[in-house]
């Protein structure tokens, strides 16, 4: 039995698309980011499950049971979804404790509320108020509060948004983790792709209110469904080629292609920087370094290919200081399939 | 816990406010509590009432207001009118109302207490005070002498700013009234205008005695008992201010009733009866006239300190003012010279 | 909140929320029936020539000169003192704070009188004034206070990085944030202003207010008062619309997660000693004058003897008024302004501003009202508390309105919408998160209507039950007939309770924001 069952749900508001057609399964268990761009119905999506919103049309099940379809709307509170939002919202007028057993019978609450803020790492801080905690503690409760009534579906709407960088690395792993003890299913909705990919299990991408691709990280890295999902999930390097048969020709050689041959002859040539390595000019595709960045831990090398009708600049990160300096001749070589797309 | 513990005590306080204002909702509706709506000076209808309560054992409940409004709430209410007496100022309100048929008749024991020129023809209303319109001056200001023959040489440009008058009041609409009577429309209008242009409007006689006594203004035109009833308190040689009859049957002099009636929707018909009885024999009317610093109607009371009624020269036919009673030509004529 | 979508944004409210909505917008017709029917029944051609004739322009003149210079006077003070108390480090601040805000307990009748008994030349325009905009000032300056201690310094800090002074600063970055908070409580100054009737009596200056209780105590149809009424209505009508254009399109919901940064107090400088003499002499005009006279009344008149009884009952029912009238007010604003934040739309906007039309209705326009329905259909009701206190809701709704929207506006929807998804029913929702969020809120406008039902005298007089009086009652009677002695007792103990709520609503808990972790 899936977790969640989305088909053909569409809402509208003011005569704009926000979501179209989305349908979507979620097996029990399982970490999905939805990831897009600010703008693109992902929200939507989540409120519509928690029952915030109601779509126009379109069926939603949780765990086998319908809560959204032509004849039956239920309400929030009856869905059995925890729902952590943006900067958490934790009640401010309720100490931590109180927060997390607001969802909670009488009986089971202060073993509960034990468990929960064990289950966070929060353990002796059942009588703070919201305002003495951090962001990231406030993330945590807030969640905590979210799992504590045993929900089928966790939604977390863009949860580590409004904290600093070095802070959500660590609470990332914490709450993967929180989640994975408590068996629970989620979604997760954001914009970060790093976050999406270091998190989920499964990501669905999502554009102009509709799934443009739900895979496994690797498939939509590795294989994304189009160019622009491509160029949104990680660095590429784009480049106009044609097909002959087994191999592609571009820019950047003749090279191997994942999936069956295209018969048309022009496609374009998706490839992602880190299946280029970086040689001696004597052998491979002649670039030109026009600039190198150095962060530390890699470098970029920005690149332009010589004796090439396309204008092609791409930028290949390297481990370490850079190897090479401005103006220098090096030969590329691509490793691995490349994807194309007609 | 604490947002909680806030809102409970809150609501706590706040329920028990209700309840309270609950509890002193309808006043309790004794079977022979006798309800008087009540236009005259607050004093003077206690006073009254109080004996009457320990001479009867009837209580009374008193709902004060301005005459012309609890007449104008009577009328209003009609058939379900909670009044069982009404005492105005003036008897204007009196009239409206008898016109309206709104009022029972007054007992003949009540009406015989009284001479026929201060009751209603039908006995439909009974008059329970007499008091003059009078010139308060003060002496400081302007020489007794100096002050004109008649009241309406002060709307002129030798007055202006010196005359304090009182056009919202139930006893200027009635001089006005029986300036229409005795004098006509016309030289009515042009007095009003007159002391549009150089008088001084207030919005109380005792606001407008109050600006003699202190000199903002040298005269003010009001009923005498405004300026006994103070003189009565303070003691006449602590007023600033001093009182002028013009003593030649002017208008100024005028003379008008306080009056009461009977309303008809009243469910105590009887103890209301006794109450204008009361109000209207020796002990009621000394009662009365003690602590309004007005004439009595009956003419066993006596009056102290105040100039003798048979002293007064009031103009005739001023106590009944026929078509004019109900005060309506004054009323549109107040409007008309924009003083309403 | 209380609202089930079903269909697309068109919310469905529940019945809880819609029912005291309906009941009110039902009452809030009456008046304006009543006006119709009195017009009515002078006929078309008499109603027109009582309203177009040379009396009603001069009223016209009269209440819009007053109007205009007392709210305009209210707005510079309030801000200048909000501004000085909330933003620099005068000295004494905290003590100002209250000083400066106890007139808000002393009614402007009671005030007015304290005025006129000095000198005659208090007496007109000037006097009118002077008086009604020390009572009202406040009414600015509360709003804007808390508006200012709830704004991010960092903005301000901005702008002096661009290059602002102080002064541009203030103009540029502050003022436009201060606007909502400004106008609203500019709005309610116009409207009290133009329904004032005792102060303005006792001070012979006559608007439409005065000029309607003197039709009506004059005349006995009420057809020219009505007439006036309509006139006013058509001035409120001008002045609610005035209010929503300053207002634009800004929703003024807290944005951002940023905690509001505690400001550095800036310093005043050479100025310091121009704004203590201002404070001081603001508090001798507003506070020292109306109370020392009272308590040379009070002195004068001890020898007379004191209504220990009297006052007793008279607080009792004050009381009772007050905090019974707060709460049915509160019953309706707090629905009403949920409706208008939650779904909000052109319904609910001017639903929510049917409350200040009728706000500027003179409280003898709305007790007549209330006498002629429930004499005639419901005489059960008629001169009892209930009629009384629905007199006091058509009242001063709004009063409620502002302070419970403001801490409203302060909690967010998505806690709401988190408390729905831990499986709590939009009513338990509401008791357990929103209702202890907004209490603050609730506190103020309890506070306000509280006072403003304690000092309320025009509906009070023709409503309430026979034999039952107000403290204010009581004054206005005595004061009316210039007992000033004997209006001094009851006067000070209406200035002594009407105190509680003042402090109450100068209370830092109850006018701040709650912005913490939000």
């Amino acid at each position: 039995m899936m977790a969640l069952r989305i088909t053909d749900l569409c809402k509208s508001f003011d005569g704009q698309t926000v979501l179209n057609n989305v349908a979507l399964e979620l097996p029990k268990g399982k970490l999905l980011a939805i990831l897009g761009p600010s703008g693109c119905g992902k929200t939507t999506l989540l409120r519509s499950i928690a029952g915030f919103e109601m779509p126009s049309t379109g069926t939603i099940e949780i765990a086998g049971v319908s809560v959204f379809s032509d004849k039956k709307q239920l309400p929030a509170e009856k869905r059995r979804v925890g729902y952590v939002p943006q900067e958490g919202a934790l009640f401010p007028h309720l100490t931590v404790a109180q927060n997390i057993a607001f969802g909670l019978s009488r009986q089971t609450r202060n073993q509960r509320v034990k468990e929960m803020l064990a289950l966070v790492g929060m353990e002796g801080f059942e009588k703070r108020m919201p305002h003495e905690l951090s962001g990231g503690q406030q993330q945590r409760i807030a969640l905590a509060r979210a799992l504590a009534p045993h929900p089928e579906l966790i939604l977390l709407d863009e949860p580590f948004s409004a904290l600093d960088t070095g802070l959500r690395a660590q609470l990332r792993e914490d709450i993967k983790y929180a989640l994975e003890q408590a068996g629970a299913t989620a979604i997760m909705v954001t914009h970060d792709q790093e976050e999406a990919f270091s998190m989920a299990d499964r990501i669905a991408i999502m554009r102009d209110g509709k799934l443009v691709q739900t895979a496994d990280p690797d498939a939509v890295y590795t294989t994304p469904s189009d160019v622009h999902v491509a160029t949104f999930v990680g660095d590429a390097v784009i480049l106009k080629g044609q097909v002959n048969g087994n191999l592609v020709e571009c820019p950047l050689g003749s090279l191997c292609y994942q999936g069956s041959s295209h018969s048309r002859e022009a496609v374009t040539v998706m490839i992602r920087p880190e299946q280029v390595t970086i040689g001696s000019a004597q052998s491979g595709v002649i670039a030109k370094v026009t600039k190198t960045i150095y962060f530390g831990h890699d470098s970029l090398i920005h690149l332009e290919l010589e004796h090439s009708e396309q204008h092609c600049t791409p930028a290949i990160r390297v481990l370490g200081k850079p190897p090479v300096k401005k103006g220098d001749l090096v030969g590329l070589q691509v490793n691995g399939d490349v994807v194309i797309y007609g | 816990m604490i947002g909680k513990k806030v809102a409970s005590t809150a609501l706590s306080i706040v329920l028990v406010g209700a309840l309270a204002a609950c509890s002193t909702g309808k006043s309790d509706s004794d079977e022979k509590a006798l309800t008087i709506y009540s236009g005259q000076h607050k004093e003077v209808t206690d006073a009254v009432a109080k004996d009457f309560t320990k001479k009867t054992g009837i209580k009374v409940n008193v709902r004060e207001g301005s005459s012309n409004e609890l007449a104008h709430q009577v009328a209003e209410e009609g058939d379900h009118s909670p009044a069982d007496v009404i005492f105005t100022e003036e008897t204007a309100s009196l009239v409206m109302l008898s016109e309206k048929g709104l009022l029972a008749k007054a007992s003949d024991k009540a009406l015989h207490h009284i001479s026929k020129q201060y009751e209603d023809a039908n006995g439909k209303w009974v008059g329970l005070l007499a008091r003059s319109r009078v010139v308060a001056y003060n002496p400081d200001e302007v020489k007794e002498q100096d002050l004109p023959k008649s009241v309406f040489d002060f709307a002129s440009a030798k007055w202006k700013e010196k005359v304090a008058y009182v056009p919202t009041s139930g006893a200027f609409t009635n001089q006005i009234s029986a300036m229409i009577k005795l004098y006509g429309q016309d030289k009515t209008k042009a007095w009003l205008e007159g002391l549009k242009k150089y008088g001084k409007s207030y919005k109380n006689n005792k606001i407008a005695l109050d600006a003699v006594e202190k000199g903002n203004v040298s005269v003010a035109l009001i009923n005498n008992y405004y300026w006994d009833r103070e003189a009565k308190e303070k003691g006449k040689e602590h007023m600033n201010s001093k009182l002028h009859y013009f003593g030649n049957g002017d208008i100024g002099d005028m003379i008008s009733l306080s009056g009461a009636a009977i309303v008809k929707a009243s469910e105590h018909k009887k103890e209301a009866q006794k109450f204008l009885e009361f109000a209207t024999d020796l002990k009621g009317q000394q009662a009365l006239t003690e602590a309004s610093s007005q004439y009595p109607v009956n003419p066993k009371a006596k009056t102290q300190g105040m100039k003798p009624f048979s002293e007064l020269h009031p103009p005739k036919g001023t106590l009944h003012l026929g078509k004019y009673s109900d005060g309506k030509q004054a009323i549109a004529l107040l409007q008309e010279v924009g003083l309403l | 909140m209380f609202t089930v979508r079903k269909e697309q944004q068109r919310p469905k409210t529940s019945l809880l929320l819609l029912l005291p909505i309906l009941l009110f917008l039902f009452i809030a017709c009456l008046p304006l029936l009543y006006i119709l029917l009195r017009a009515q029944e002078v006929g078309f051609k008499n109603a027109l020539s009582l309203i177009f004739r040379d009396r009603v322009y001069e009223l016209l003149r009269h209440t819009l000169l007053l109007d205009f210079t007392v709210t305009g006077a209210s707005m510079i003070i309030g801000v200048t003192t909000a501004w000085c108390i909330e933003r620099t480090n005068l000295w004494g601040k905290r003590m100002w704070n209250v000083l400066i805000t106890i007139p808000f307990a002393v009614p402007a009748f009671i005030s007015s009188y304290s005025w006129v008994s000095l000198s005659p030349m208090f007496e007109g325009f000037f006097g009118a004034f002077l008086v009604l905009t020390l009572y009202s000032y406040p009414l600015v300056h509360l709003p804007v206070a808390a508006s200012l201690r709830g704004m991010n310094g960092s903005l301000e800090e901005v702008s002096h990085s661009l290059g602002y002074g102080r002064w541009q600063t203030f103009w540029r970055v502050i003022f436009p944030q201060l606007r909502p908070a400004l106008f609203g409580g500019a709005l309610l100054i116009a409207l009290h202003t133009l329904a004032e009737f005792g102060a303005l009596s006792l001070l012979r200056y006559d608007t439409f207010t005065t000029a309607i209780f003197d039709q009506y105590t004059m005349a006995f149809n009420g057809a020219s008062a009505a007439m006036l009424t309509t006139v006013l209505l058509f001035l409120c009508l001008i002045f609610i619309s005035l209010e929503l254009y300053s207002r634009g399109k800004a929703r003024y919901v807290s944005v951002g997660s940023g905690v509001a940064r505690p400001q550095k107090p800036q310093s005043l400088g050479v100025f310091t000693p121009f704004a203590l003499l201002g404070f001081a002499l603001l508090t001798v005009l507003a506070v020292g004058i109306p109370l020392g006279r009272l308590v040379y009344w009070l002195l004068r008149g001890s020898s007379a003897q004191f209504p220990l009884t009297e006052l007793l009952t008279n607080l009792g029912t004050t009381l009772a008024y007050g905090l019974g009238g707060a709460l049915a007010t509160l019953l309706i604003a707090l629905p009403l302004v949920m409706l208008s934040i939650r779904a909000r739309g052109t319904l609910s906007l001017l639903l929510e501003r049917v409350p200040y039309f009728i706000h500027s209705l003179p409280g003898l326009v709305i007790g007549l009202t209330l006498v002629f329905f429930a004499v005639r259909y419901v005489p059960v009701l008629y001169q009892t508390s209930i009629v009384l206190i629905i007199a006091y809701v058509l009242l001063y709704v709004p009063l409620a309105q502002s302070s419970v929207r403001a801490s409203y506006e302060q909690a967010p929807k998505r806690i709401e919408e988190v408390a729905r998804s831990l499986g709590k029913g939009p009513l338990a929702v509401f008791f357990t998160v929103t209702l202890p969020l907004i209490i603050p809120g609730i506190g103020a406008g309890m506070a306000l209507v509280t006072l403003k039902v304690m000092t309320e005298l025009t509906a009070t007089l023709l409503l309430r039950p026979t034999g039952v009086d107000t403290l204010a009652i009581q004054v206005w009677q005595h004061t009316a007939n210039s007992e000033f002695a004997a209006a001094a007792p009851y006067a000070a103990l209406l200035i002594l309770i009407s105190s509680v709520p003042v402090y109450v609503l100068t209370m830092r808990s109850f006018s701040s924001k709650r912005r913490g972790n939000l």
